[in-house]
């Protein structure tokens, strides 16, 4: 039971980053980027391809993640950062579809749907950290940083310059805002973040298959960011702990294990819904003395 | 060489006739209402599961139960727009999408839990396929139907939009919502319509890819996927863009894998490979007018 409540904080810390570096290109800059778990998955197969090949460990995997992915994203950014709305939306959901289809083929790279395996735990200077509470202080302290980071990125004049451009991008152009150029960078930095998630997750699963950019894993991204309040920075936190916390209501319910996930999913499904018609704006605002 | 051009540009046809069943009733949705109705793949399965529940385990005849079937993901996807999407209908085009996502999920787990995870066929029966050319070209009597279907419903729903008052009253609607109000036309009444006229063409692809394939409850994704990419590649909105997108999408992916060009494994990716090129060239869509702002 301790096992099991760990092992859920550990997965919670992570996504917790992942859905952070979201609410960055998603809820500020407003990119409505459906693609963004390439991201984690580019930076969990960084991690794990490092490890396994090149013998990294996870300090040096976390950085080089980080920056594979931004460089990655730089160029998704300018392929389709020219595009807006929808157009966006489905073009991205297409690459995230691309992805899938690469890692599944591309044997030589990411073993393909077999998987990469006997990835290792967190090492960090020549200390093997196996025990549960130690990774999980671990991450808490990683992702802490970077969760300390992103909250400085948002309230920064970079930040705010990003909320501009979701609420009207061509007033921020007539300002002499290089929009474009911003709207790259919040990609970038946010992608950053994403494959930073990504390494850890490789680090603490310790095996890696193309499942990780699969559509259920986007929708899961979304529900977290949306049900919390996106552009909000405490309502992503907000938003993947209770989806966490909802997502594993079904199992103590002693439904079959066949059916756990499907009646996961119309619990999340419930719960999307609800927050749309009733609080649009995320759930954060129960709690949120004025509208932000 | 020819005699495999020939079977290959024919499945290529009838992929892209499902795939357009599918992408024209997003395309009028998004027409109308400006919005990516995400469950839209939801009502194919829909189409196909409740076929296979009158067809296979009650044994109706072919017809009365793809009517049955039709009428029923009709009044499904009427009910979806009534009870998920009007509350929401003037909001941010953000909100309806996520709930359509919602919906799809859920609609997904319902059959998963009804019908099971398994893979099921839709019909007892395998029925032979015919010959054509010398044996050039071998088609099943539901890939002949599903193209005939499809050229027919394109047709008639061409017919329906430029020459009914219906039909008009649609496309003064979705060209200018509050123009069409103040001329005394009913929002409700088109968003019904194109509703309904959506399900009516997937709940058809639903009944012809259940023959094609068989049937999983994450069939409609599959599908849908491809008709989303379709529907960006014409011009979202547009019906003629929509059509011509399908038919591009049917016959690269059997052409480029059939020919050897692509690896099979690849086959998932083409519509978006074709998709994101196509969008760098003209990121307004093939049949998009040029100089339109693209904001939401």
């Amino acid at each position: 039971m301790l096992e099991y409540l760990l092992s859920l904080l550990i997965l919670t810390t992570i996504w917790t980053l992942l859905t952070q570096s979201y609410n960055l290109s998603f809820g500020l800059t407003g990119l409505f980027n459906l693609g963004h778990i390439i991201f984690y998955g580019i930076g969990a197969y960084t991690a794990a391809i490092l490890n396994t090949d090149y013998g990294l460990q996870i300090l040096p995997n976390l950085i080089i993640a980080a920056v594979v992915c931004g460089i990655v994203a730089a160029i998704f950014g300018l392929l389709t950062l020219r595009l807006s709305g929808h157009y966006l939306a489905i073009a991205t959901l297409g690459a995230a579809m691309i992805a899938i289809v690469v890692a599944t083929n591309w044997m030589d790279l990411t073993n393909g749907p077999l998987g990469i395996r006997g990835i290792d735990g967190p090492i960090l200077f020549d200390l093997q950290i196996t025990e549960s509470w130690q990774i999980l202080l671990l991450f808490l302290v990683i992702a802490g940083l970077c969760q300390w980071t992103l909250y400085k990125i948002f309230h920064s004049p970079f930040g705010r310059l990003q909320r501009a451009i979701q609420d009207d991008e061509i007033a921020a152009r007539a300002v002499g805002k290089n929009t474009f150029l911003s709207k790259t960078w919040s990609l970038v930095l946010s992608s950053a973040f994403a494959g930073i998630a990504g390494a850890m997750y490789t680090h603490y699963r310790l095996f890696l298959d193309p499942t990780i950019f699969a559509l259920p894993e986007i929708i899961f991204l979304i529900l977290m960011i949306i049900v919390g309040g996106r552009g909000n920075f405490w309502g992503a936190i907000l938003g993947t702990i209770l989806v966490v916390i909802i997502g594993e209501i079904p199992r103590f319910f002693g439904f079959p294990d066949s059916i756990i996930g499907a009646s996961r999913n119309i619990l999340f499904a419930a719960l999307l819904i609800t927050t749309m018609f009733y609080r649009p704006k995320g759930l954060f605002t129960l709690f949120a003395k004025k509208a932000t | 060489m020819s005699d495999i051009l020939i079977q290959l540009i024919w499945n290529g046809l009838v992929t892209g006739s499902l795939i357009a069943l599918v992408a024209l009733g997003l395309t009028l949705i998004y027409g109308i209402a400006h919005f990516i109705q995400f469950a839209h793949g939801e009502m194919v399965a829909i189409g196909a599961y409740t076929f296979m529940v009158f067809h296979k385990l009650s044994a109706w005849p072919i017809v009365p139960a793809a009517l049955a079937s039709i009428f029923i993901t009709i009044v499904i996807g009427i009910l979806l727009e009534k009870l998920f999407f009007k509350p929401v209908r003037e909001h941010d085009p953000l909100i309806p999408l996520v709930i359509a996502i919602g919906l799809s999920i859920g609609i997904q787990a319902l059959i998963l839990i009804i019908f099971g995870p398994n893979i099921l066929t839709i019909s007892d029966h395998s029925y032979e396929s015919y010959s054509f050319l010398d044996g050039a070209l071998l088609a099943t009597p539901s890939q002949i139907l599903a193209f005939v279907f499809a050229v027919v419903l394109m047709i008639g729903l061409h017919l329906f939009l430029k020459k009914t008052k219906r039909g008009k009253a649609i496309r003064a609607i979705s060209s200018n919502r509050s123009i069409g109000k103040t001329f005394g036309l009913s929002t409700d009444k088109s968003m019904m319509w194109v509703f309904g006229i959506g399900s009516l063409l997937t709940a058809i692809a639903g009944i012809f890819l259940g023959f094609e394939q068989n049937l999983e409850p994450l069939m409609g994704v599959q599908i849908s996927v491809k008709a989303f990419s379709a529907v960006i590649l014409g011009a979202i909105g547009s019906v003629r863009g929509a059509i011509f997108g399908s038919f591009l999408i049917g016959l690269a992916e059997s052409l480029l894998v059939g020919l050897g060009i692509v690896a099979s494994g690849f086959t998932a990716g083409i519509p978006f490979v074709i998709l994101i090129l196509m969008l760098l060239i003209r990121p307004e869509g093939l049949f998009g007018k040029r100089f339109v702002s693209l904001r939401q």
